[in-house]
């Protein structure tokens, strides 16, 4: 498994999940019908996979399928990671 | 006949007052008519640096700096939702979400040699430069309003009709310059004047003293900016634009049918659309009202034709899009650049036909289209705009446009990029960005002029 997920999953524990609605969160846990993300949290994780991750997600990713769970999130990522080194 | 004058400047804001300075420095005779008295109140009190080549230009820096206007840094976006971002702990952002902020020095402008520009209380700055006009050799004719322009009883000449106390009269020129601002006194006259399609935006607006501009602001240190807070209403938001030490410029911006479909007064429909917001509204509160509410309507309009045979429309006689991203005292000042050097070489060709203007023509609607397209993406998906400003290959592009430089031939690379990913939401219902496009639509037709 890629480092991609446990980043990602301690990214959005720490910075997008509010303190007083603690939610279990793991790579399946689906972050849209959680409420996890709204327009706003989803440009800052687009922003924290740019500056750390080091990979550019155009905004015209961000879809219910990419966003469904830090899965499919990570998936996304490293494929385009690796069409970058490709 | 011999004229009154080579120009007659309809208009002593800032576009007349502009005008009349390059034109009566180049050595025309030039006269101004202003329907007002000044100091008179206006809206439109935050500048961008794009002003200030045009203020050096025209040698009316100094006087402006002498006027201890507060100084503008930079500008911030809150978010409606930006309540919902926990607001410490972050790790691995370059930028704080909770605003998104620019400073104008993180970009080199041409001819821009400070990092600042301006807020203004535009009672006293038009008239330090309706004053520095006059300085410059204009005749200035205070609470002489233009009620209308001839330009067929002489081929050679423009006749105005002006209100003057109890009498009318006439003053000719050889050409005109329309700097009536939204009153648009040729617009009207010549039946070129077009409603926007899309944009029908309202403004309600007033002054407030004591506001703790602190409590706003995400970085205390950058509480003397301008202050745009997105209402969790769509297309609707706040301006909040220091004008003294204590006093605060607070205005409501939205669509007009907002208003007349709720049916209240000005001061309550803006207190109802303040508290969609609370921490704005409790700082409101605790603050001073210090000026009865005032209402701009009619808001946004082009036009078909800005130039003609002896005449040249400049600043919001020409055009008014929407004051988003304070353009509207930088266009006043550039198109009246523009127009100038056009109107100067006029005067020395002795010739004032439409074809002498179309140099200022082409990079006016050139740079207005672009603001046109810009205004139009942050309205339609607002956090876009967010993720641009904190988007490193694009930041100092999106702040190009901010800081007013549109002027040049460069197309702006973050548009097209802009306008890709608007489409790219707006066709996929399932992007989750979808349920925040706003509900203005960027037209497909090229702006009018």
């Amino acid at each position: 498994m890629s480092e991609t997920v446990p980043r990602l999953v301690t990214f959005i524990r720490e910075n997008l999940l509010s303190a007083d609605e603690p939610v279990e969160l793991d790579e399946r846990t689906p972050l849209l019908e959680a409420g996890i993300l709204d327009s706003l949290k989803t440009a800052i994780l687009l922003s924290y996979i740019r500056d750390e991750l080091g990979v550019y997600v155009s905004p015209a990713l961000i879809d219910a399928k990419n966003f469904a769970n830090v899965e499919s999130l990570a998936a996304m990522v490293d494929g385009l990671s690796t069409e970058v080194l490709a | 006949m011999k004229a009154d004058f080579d120009v007659a400047v309809i208009g002593g804001g800032p576009a007349g007052s502009t005008a009349a300075s390059y034109l009566a420095g180049a050595g025309m005779s030039v006269a101004v008519f202003e329907g007002e008295m000044f100091p008179r109140e206006h809206v439109g009190e935050s500048l961008v640096p794009a002003t200030t080549p045009v203020l050096m230009e025209i040698g009316a820096m100094d006087v402006v700096e002498a006027a201890n206007f507060p100084k503008k840094y930079g500008a911030a976006w809150t978010s409606a939702e930006s309540r919902n971002v926990p607001h410490n702990g972050f790790t691995g952002l370059s930028h704080d979400f909770r605003a998104a902020e620019i400073m104008f020095v993180e970009r080199d402008q041409a001819g821009v040699d400070r990092d600042y520009t301006f807020h203004v209380d535009r009672g006293k700055f038009d008239l330090v430069l309706l004053k520095h006009a006059e300085s410059r050799g204009a005749n200035v004719f205070s609470g002489v309003r233009v009620l209308k322009a001839d330009f067929d009883s002489d081929p050679e000449l423009v006749t105005l009709t002006c209100r003057m106390g109890p009498r009318e009269v006439d003053f000719t020129a050889r050409m005109v310059v329309d700097a009536s601002g939204r009153q648009t006194l040729l617009g009207r006259q010549l039946k070129v004047k077009v409603s926007d399609p899309v944009f029908d935006q309202y403004a309600v607006h007033t002054w407030f003293d004591n506001l703790d501009r602190t409590a706003l602001a995400v970085d205390h240190n950058k509480a003397d900016y301008i202050f745009i807070h997105f209402l969790p209403v769509k297309d609707t938001w706040v301006w909040q634009i220091p004008i003294t030490d204590t006093i605060t410029s607070i205005g409501v911006v939205t669509q007009k049918w907002r208003f007349k479909e709720a049916g209240t007064d000005r001061e309550q429909f803006f207190w109802d659309l303040v508290g969609s917001r609370p921490e704005l509204l409790d700082a409101l509160k605790q603050a001073e009202q210090v000026r009865p509410f005032k209402v701009e309507g009619d808001y946004s309009y082009a036009m078909k034709q800005i130039t003609g045979d002896r005449f040249v429309m400049v600043g919001d006689a020409a055009r008014f899009v929407d004051p988003i991203f304070s353009s509207g005292v930088s266009v006043a000042l550039n198109s009246a650049r523009l127009a100038s050097k056009d109107i100067i070489a006029a005067w020395q060709a002795g010739d004032f036909a439409k074809a002498r203007f179309s140099t200022f023509e082409g990079k006016i609607r050139k740079a207005v289209r672009n603001w046109y397209e810009f205004i139009s993406i942050y309205y339609r998906l607002n956090v876009l705009f967010t993720a641009f400003v904190q988007d490193p290959r694009y930041r100092i592009q999106v702040l190009k446009m901010l800081q007013g430089d549109v002027y040049d031939d460069q197309e702006p690379t973050a548009l097209e990029a802009m306008k890709e990913i608007v489409a790219a939401v707006e066709d996929n219902p399932d992007h989750l960005w979808h349920p925040y496009l706003g509900t203005l639509r960027a037209p497909t037709v090229a702006p009018m002029f």
